[in-house]
């Protein structure tokens, strides 16, 4: 009797302790997703290497953004001021004919006469993405954002180190680092030519979608939301073609490729 | 129950790295745009470097490069950041070379060129140096080298239409008429709008005065003084040749407008009976005359809105020559200007949005050339202290301003950028004044 249930004692313990692991992971794991979802920039960040190589890492994008900044800055509006955002009708696009065949190679149409059809609605928020804010991209370099990594490892190692450690590791092989972010970014920028936009009489946004390979060449241009102004719409998308080839990914990206959405906004808000 | 758990955690894990990674892209925010940088490499000899292609390239070359300069759209590194390598065709472009920091344009010009014994033909391409991908190629074919300047003219507005998306046709093969002094008597002239190519409208010997262009570009109309009758008449003047004179109530008219439909005239005169210019719009015979102002002050060069639903006019009704608007039927009369001094020669602009006039500040001699916004009466600024600077008119496409202006010693004309920038001088030689910049002449594609 007692050795039964002394036999039997043990079994529901360990039933009880399974249960109470299986709960107990379960929370943690709901927290741990929350948590990532909110701290997911530095979770990412942590990604494959000790805390002191990151934070080399960090103060080397810090250095490059201060950089890419500058070069930003290097080119001025061209539009004379009182042109700048004209709301009045355009000269409307003028009916012409296409001309006789260019003489050789394929003429890219970077506008079309009937650009104008449709006037778009106003357009709706920017396409969601499957999950809720991403927030993967930081915003701005911030040369103290090596600091807020501290409290990532922090809550990851106080709980079970196995699952931690793999969970840790996930997230640093699917993430990608701001520094290759931002480049993305400036490039892009960079080939979205003010003058291609014509003389948009409201805000205009486009999404446009694409993917990255490894070797940083970008595959899979589409775009994702149009503008209703098709002039716009291939503005953007030869601003994405125009980039190409970006940097190769980052070695600690071990995924073949990524997609991308680049949301194109004029006038910035 | 240890199994499913375990189940539980791997289904756990998968739905965390799925929600990490594959399913979700990243997302970037592009909000900067950056200014177009265009590279236009010399034309070359399409077979052989005779000595008259060479030098017809010279001329086409510098035609081009000045065109798109003016244009005000693009930056154009020197062309001594330039690879060296000659350009004929797209398989002598290396994309890469183009590419290189100091140049890192986004479109390349280039082409090819060869005066025939019967034909000059022009080859001219533009590329997209980052997609490498062709953006436009054209084939001319002219009959003499003498043309070579509207070849050029041409393929610098396709350049302008095609990567301003359209928002400009590109103003190379527009045309500016003016008014120029020929001993006493000033005659009509029209040149391109590079002050090349001038040709004469009038030699009538009389005064000739503030030209403007019929929306087609067909006819000018002005005011003409002949010595042989008193006083002004009301020409309407066809470039193919043939005029008509347009009825007016009075010898007294100054002035004239045409309506962007192109059936109505606006301009200054007097009634038979008065003795103070009004506005008057009739149809292009002089039929359907109206008197819109009927007021005893002073009212004089109105300028149609693009719409051709109203009329911007100078009016003294209120002590000084001030700027008005109203409704093309004379109705809903506005003020648009009230800083004292005198304003003249309104001029609306090809989107309506603004108003370009002169301003002569109280106690001061010289003219200075404003843009009013019509719909929050801002007031820009687009010269000051250099001569005096009056009759402005827009380019078709609102960017560019040509005006007269005596900076240089004698009324010459100049042209700038819409914001005051980009000066060019079009004329040296004479007095020349009342320039107005012509519509655009052809559709481009």
């Amino acid at each position: 009797m007692t050795k039964h249930f002394s036999h039997e004692q043990p079994v529901q313990g360990t039933g009880r302790a399974l249960l109470f692991s299986l709960v107990g992971h379960v929370l943690f794991f709901s927290a741990l997703l929350l948590l990532a979802s909110w701290v997911q920039p530095a979770l990412l960040e942590l990604g494959g290497g000790p805390g002191g190589g990151q934070g080399g890492a960090i103060i080397s994008v810090g250095l490059t953004d201060q950089l890419s900044g500058g070069a930003g800055m290097v080119k001025p509006g061209l539009t004379p001021q009182p042109q700048s955002a004209p709301p009045a009708p355009t000269p409307a696009a003028p009916a012409a004919k296409p001309q006789p065949p260019a003489p050789e190679g394929r003429v890219f149409e970077i506008e079309e006469k009937t650009s104008e059809k449709a006037r778009p609605k106003r357009a709706d928020p920017a396409p969601k993405p499957s999950q809720p804010a991403p927030g993967v991209i930081p915003q701005e370099p911030r040369p103290g954002s090596g600091g807020s990594p501290s409290s990532g490892p922090g809550s990851g190692g106080g709980f079970g180190s196995g699952v931690g450690v793999e969970v840790g590791g996930g997230s640093g092989g699917s993430g990608l680092d701001s520094w290759y972010l931002r480049q993305v970014e400036r490039r892009i920028s960079q080939n979205w030519l003010r003058s291609s936009l014509g003389q948009p009489e409201e805000r205009v946004e486009v999404a446009v979608s694409f993917e990255i390979e490894s070797s940083g060449r970008i595959d899979s241009v589409t775009v994702l939301r149009s503008s209703g102004r098709r002039s716009v719409d291939l503005s953007a998308e030869r601003a994405v073609r125009a980039s190409n080839p970006l940097p190769p990914l980052p070695p600690e990206f071990r995924r073949g490729r990524v997609r991308f959405v680049a949301k194109f906004e004029y006038p910035p808000r | 129950m240890r199994s499913l758990g375990f189940r539980f955690l791997i289904v756990l894990c998968f739905w965390y790295s799925s929600v990490q990674g594959q399913d979700r892209p990243y997302v970037i925010e592009i909000g900067q745009t950056a200014p177009t940088r265009l590279a236009v490499a010399p034309f070359t000899a399409r077979s052989s470097d005779t000595q008259e292609t060479v030098s017809t390239i010279k001329v086409f070359d510098e035609v081009l490069w000045s065109d798109l300069k003016f244009a005000g759209m693009f930056e154009m590194p020197s062309r001594s950041f330039y690879p060296l390598t000659p350009i004929r065709l797209r398989e002598d472009v290396e994309f890469e070379n183009w590419q290189v920091p100091s140049l890192d344009v986004d479109f390349l010009a280039f082409g090819n060129l060869q005066v025939y014994e019967t034909a000059v033909v022009v080859e001219a391409f533009l590329f997209d140096v980052k997609t490498r991908q062709q953006v436009m190629g054209r084939r001319y074919t002219i009959a003499d080298p003498t043309l070579i300047r509207r070849v050029a003219h041409q393929f610098a507005d396709q350049i302008v239409f095609r990567l301003s998306a359209g928002a400009s046709r590109g103003v190379a093969q527009t045309q500016i008429a003016y008014s120029a002094q020929k001993g006493s008597a000033k005659e009509i002239y029209v040149m391109d709008y590079d002050g090349n190519n001038v040709r004469t409208i009038t030699a009538n010997g009389g005064l000739n005065k503030f030209p403007e262009w019929t929306p087609d570009n067909s006819k000018l109309t002005f005011v003409t003084n002949l010595s042989s009758r008193r006083g002004w008449e009301l020409w309407l003047q066809d470039l193919a040749g043939g005029r008509t004179v347009v009825p007016t109530p009075s010898n007294f008219v100054s002035s004239p407008a045409v309506s962007p439909d192109g059936n109505r005239l606006a301009f200054a005169s007097r009634e038979a009976s008065g003795d103070n210019p009004e506005i008057f719009t009739s149809e292009l015979n002089g039929s359907g005359r109206r008197n819109l102002t009927r007021h005893p002050a002073i009212d004089a060069s109105p300028t149609w809105s693009p719409t051709g639903q109203q009329i911007a006019f100078i009016s003294d009704r209120t002590g000084t020559p001030q700027l008005w608007m109203m409704d093309a039927d004379g109705t809903n009369l506005r003020r648009l200007v009230s800083e004292g001094g005198h304003c003249d020669s309104p001029s609306w602009s090809p989107d309506g949005r603004f108003i370009l006039y002169t301003w002569q500040a109280p106690k001061q001699w010289t003219h200075d050339i404003y843009i009013v916004e019509v719909a929050t009466l801002r007031i820009f600024q687009l010269t000051s202290g250099a001569g005096s600077n009056e009759n402005p008119s827009w380019s078709p496409d609102g960017r560019h301003v040509v005006f007269q202006s005596t900076r240089s010693g004698s009324r010459q004309i100049f042209i700038m950028n819409a914001d005051g920038k980009n000066l060019k001088q079009l004329t040296a030689y004479g007095i020349n004044g009342s320039p107005a910049w012509s519509g655009y002449f052809r559709a481009e594609e």
